[in-house]
């Protein structure tokens, strides 16, 4: 679970994050607004070409199935004409069909970029360190939580007071507890530690810092990004 | 308490505490996700678990933009279905951190703000609403404003002010259990 918030490898065609944020905004913005099925599938294949590109075969291939058998239910329950109760699956199907290519977007995000292009982007984008450096953090960050957690989750197991059904049934306040106390008092550990690591490697010198990795917009991003606004224009008139 | 500029020590702190943040979300997403009234309750449970994150952390860091940092990382990564939600968490984020400051980080100032900031997980339910606009807007094109009244009629949009209603209520109960989980272990520990 903790894996899909990190970064899996680098695409084909290099995009800059600065062009995978602003598509991912005007993605989102665009699926708000429209649920006809022609612009849907056309914002599908979209970001489902973004994440081929992004070599994310596999979650690429599981959306691919995950959209089928949502039209094929669409169609199905449009041929055999609706019955009353059914209304609400096909009203949250075609729903959830509208956010799809959002979460795409986004996984196109977290998972093609690493962190050192991230920080290289913010910092042409002035966005100030307050904001990069727990954001650089937080992505690091994601497997060791998921690490501790599972250490305390054994810890519990071994004495008897696992996270299973019947515990949450039964006393929930204890075992809620004893999972959240170890963790937080962990997490502040671990944070001191790494602070002190990062003040030895200069992170809290007072001078601007430089980037190892360099972004740049090339012709590709403009065309990604001139093909989303055009989407989105479409998504105005084309009735 | 003395406002100070954020060291690189907080800042870390902050991008640890929200990665806590999201991380427990997510666990209590996969585990009430199989039981849909569950799921549906989801801001009063999160409201009451994630409490103690929250004041644990204003405590470690009672410093001006705490608040609003974990607001921008919590918002950015909760808002996998749609950009409005990182606005809407910016906004609880800016709210709370106004009413720290006005009480000057008090015991119960923390606990008001968290009220507010609890209906950040209200979020990713939000972008359904904004969803559910624009879907009856087309459906109404389609096949009839009869058609789209129906569908109207079908799906309750009270549900997002009661969860709104629970969200405020688990912040309530959330902001007491970690004020007395941070004076029963925390400031023993030494590390509140």
């Amino acid at each position: 679970m903790f894996n899909d918030f990190s970064f899996q490898g680098e695409g084909f065609i290099k995009i800059d994050p600065r062009t995978k944020m602003i598509i991912f905004i005007l993605c989102s913005i665009a699926a708000l607004r429209e649920s006809r099925t022609l612009f849907q599938g056309l914002l599908f294949f979209f970001t489902f070409a973004l994440l081929i590109n992004g070599k994310q075969f596999i979650f690429a291939i599981k959306m691919l199935i995950l959209y089928g058998v949502m039209i094929g239910i669409d169609l199905l329950v449009m041929m055999f004409c609706l019955p009353e109760a059914l209304m609400i699956l096909l009203m949250g199907i075609r729903v959830f069909r509208m956010f799809l290519p959002v979460m795409m977007a986004f996984a196109i995000i977290i998972k093609t970029t690493r962190v050192s292009e991230f920080l290289a982007a913010f910092d042409k984008m002035h966005v100030p360190e307050e904001i990069t450096i727990p954001f650089s953090v937080m992505f690091r960050f994601f497997p060791t939580i998921g690490e501790e957690w599972d250490n305390i989750q054994n810890a519990m197991k071994f004495r008897g007071f696992a996270l299973t059904f019947k515990n949450i049934i039964t006393r929930p306040a204890f075992v809620y507890e004893c999972s959240i106390v170890p963790l937080l008092s962990d997490t502040v550990l671990i944070a001191d530690e790494l602070s002190a690591a990062s003040l030895c490697r200069g992170l809290g010198a007072n001078t601007k810092r430089t980037s190892l990795v360099e972004v740049r917009m090339g012709v590709f991003d403009y065309m990604l990004i001139g093909f989303a606004i055009w989407l989105n224009i479409m998504s105005y008139t084309a009735y | 308490m003395k406002e100070k500029k954020l060291q690189t020590k907080d800042l870390i702190m902050a991008g640890v505490f929200a990665v806590l943040y999201v991380a427990l979300i997510c666990i209590m997403a996969s585990l009430t996700g199989m039981f849909i009234p569950v799921y549906l309750i989801l801001p009063l449970i999160a409201g009451i678990v994630l409490g103690p994150v929250y004041t644990l952390y204003i405590s470690k860091v009672p410093k001006m933009g705490a608040v609003l940092i974990l607001s921008v990382l919590a918002g950015f990564v909760m808002s996998a279905s749609s950009i409005v939600v990182l606005l809407y968490v910016v906004v609880l984020g800016v709210i709370a951190q106004i009413i720290l400051t006005k009480t000057n980080y008090s015991t119960s100032g923390i606990r008001i703000s968290y009220i507010i900031f609890a209906c950040a997980t209200e979020g990713p339910f939000l972008s359904l609403f904004f969803a559910r606009e624009g879907f009856l807007n087309t459906c109404a094109q389609y096949y009839g404003q009869e058609y789209a009244d129906k569908i109207d009629a079908v799906t309750p949009i009270w549900v997002l002010f009661v969860q709104i209603a629970i969200a405020l209520i688990g912040g309530f109960i959330g902001g007491r259990i970690g004020m007395g989980m941070n004076a029963k272990h925390f400031k023993k520990a030494g590390i509140a």
